[in-house]
């Protein structure tokens, strides 16, 4: 089973740009920028997931169909958008389980993109995402670092077998966190979620 | 307050801030990690007071009385504090120094467009006029500083070969640098230190 997920960081949106007086948006893709006409740009939107979406379903293309609709974006023009995303590496097929997760997290990597808030004397196990001061997102202990960390490695694979090595050195108990693969599910669960809130935004492996 | 001229020397904070830690009995064995390069960083109440104040611009902490200079020394050796004279004498320091987003960017905004914008889609934070807003793009898409102010005088010559000179990149790094408190007290970006990722 898998879904697809948008990759890259929004630099901006423009109208009437100058390149063609269309309107367009600029993606940073690694160590390049790369530009989309409005239609593909409100597609690529759209593969970021969706804030109440459940870790235990992927993001797939008929949600991302769904959520364009909302943008006037035909449901005939998603399959020729995402195809085209997909060649340029702005939108990674993300599997779920197995052979297709570990191909994903092996090409790509994530970037944080909000301040880490830590944790409350009140809900000592839960750990905030937020902007400004203000939480935006909760999570577990260990999605809280791997989220902090990961770019430390060039990719999601080394990170989760890093990150799970350290838990298991420093005598965590929980499996989901010194289990390199139970620690990778858990993060493209949470992906969807993550990526839609812009806590984090996927890149490409070895963006330093 | 008004915005740091290109002649004020400036403080500035360097990491991503990663919050508390509180143990399950309600202790807070850590006011405050950050994470700087490939390593993090555990800071105490006073050290977290002064790298806190130090987003707020025109803020100097450490220049009054008390124990705040040595705590800006001990910060400041550990990377966590960046000064910055503007000049041929921030370049090393613009070297070792990356600028990272918070959120995104959401493009033209401000009176006749001609601002970026940058935030969350509900919610923008920082307006940056014209020039500032691409001089803060370049930062971001550069490896270092010191790149990003060669890249900024490279992309606004006339002339597509012009090879920047050090005099033009110090001047531009001089515009550049007073940028920085703005989009950090916004919390739209952060600086790290250039480092080489583990593994």
């Amino acid at each position: 089973m898998s879904g697809l997920l948008a990759v890259g960081w929004q630099s901006g949106v423009y109208r009437d740009d100058p390149v063609d007086g269309e309107n367009s948006a600029y993606v940073v893709l690694g160590e390049r920028m790369e530009r989309l006409p409005e239609e593909l740009y409100l597609v690529w939107r759209a593969a970021h997931g969706a804030p109440d979406h459940p870790a235990t379903r992927p993001w797939t293309a008929a949600d991302v169909t769904a959520l364009a609709a909302r943008s006037q974006v035909p449901a005939a023009a998603v399959g020729p958008a995402l195809a085209e995303l997909g060649r340029r590496g702005l939108v990674a097929e993300v599997g779920t389980e197995g052979a297709g997760r570990a191909a994903f997290a092996r090409r790509h990597t994530l970037v944080p993109l909000a301040e880490g808030l830590g944790n409350t004397p009140e809900q000592p196990t839960v750990f905030s995402y937020g902007f400004a001061g203000r939480p935006l997102v909760q999570l577990p202990r260990m999605l809280y670092e791997t989220v902090a960390l990961a770019h430390r490695w060039p990719d999601l694979s080394a990170a989760c077998t890093g990150l799970a090595g350290f838990a298991a050195a420093a005598g965590l108990a929980q499996r989901d966190a010194t289990d390199a693969d139970r620690l990778l599910a858990s993060l493209v669960g949470a992906l969807p979620v993550l990526c839609s809130l812009h806590v984090v935004h996927l890149a490409p492996a070895a963006t330093r | 307050m008004s915005a740091p001229r290109p002649t004020d020397r400036l403080l500035l904070p360097v990491g991503h801030r990663l919050g508390p830690v509180y143990d399950v009995d309600g202790s807070r064995p850590v006011a405050l990690r950050v994470r700087i390069g490939s390593r993090e960083e555990e800071l105490s109440d006073a050290e977290a007071s002064v790298w806190l104040a130090a987003h707020v611009p025109g803020n100097r902490p450490g220049s009054g009385p008390g124990r705040g200079a040595e705590v800006v020394a001990a910060l400041r050796a550990r990377g966590l504090l960046a000064e910055l004279v503007p000049g041929d004498a921030a370049v090393a320091v613009a070297r070792g120094l990356r600028a990272r987003p918070l959120g995104i960017g959401l493009g033209e905004g401000g009176p006749g467009g001609t601002s970026e914008v940058f935030g969350l889609p509900d919610r923008p934070l920082l307006v940056l006029p014209g020039q500032a807003g691409q001089r803060w793009q370049t930062c971001l898409l550069a490896p270092d500083l010191w790149a990003a102010a060669v890249g900024s005088v490279a992309l606004r010559a006339a002339d597509d070969d012009h090879q920047p000179t050090r005099a033009e990149a110090v001047a531009e790094l001089d515009l550049l640098l007073p940028l920085l408190p703005e989009v950090l007290a916004a919390g739209c970006g952060y600086l790290d230190a250039v480092d080489r990722p583990a593994g």
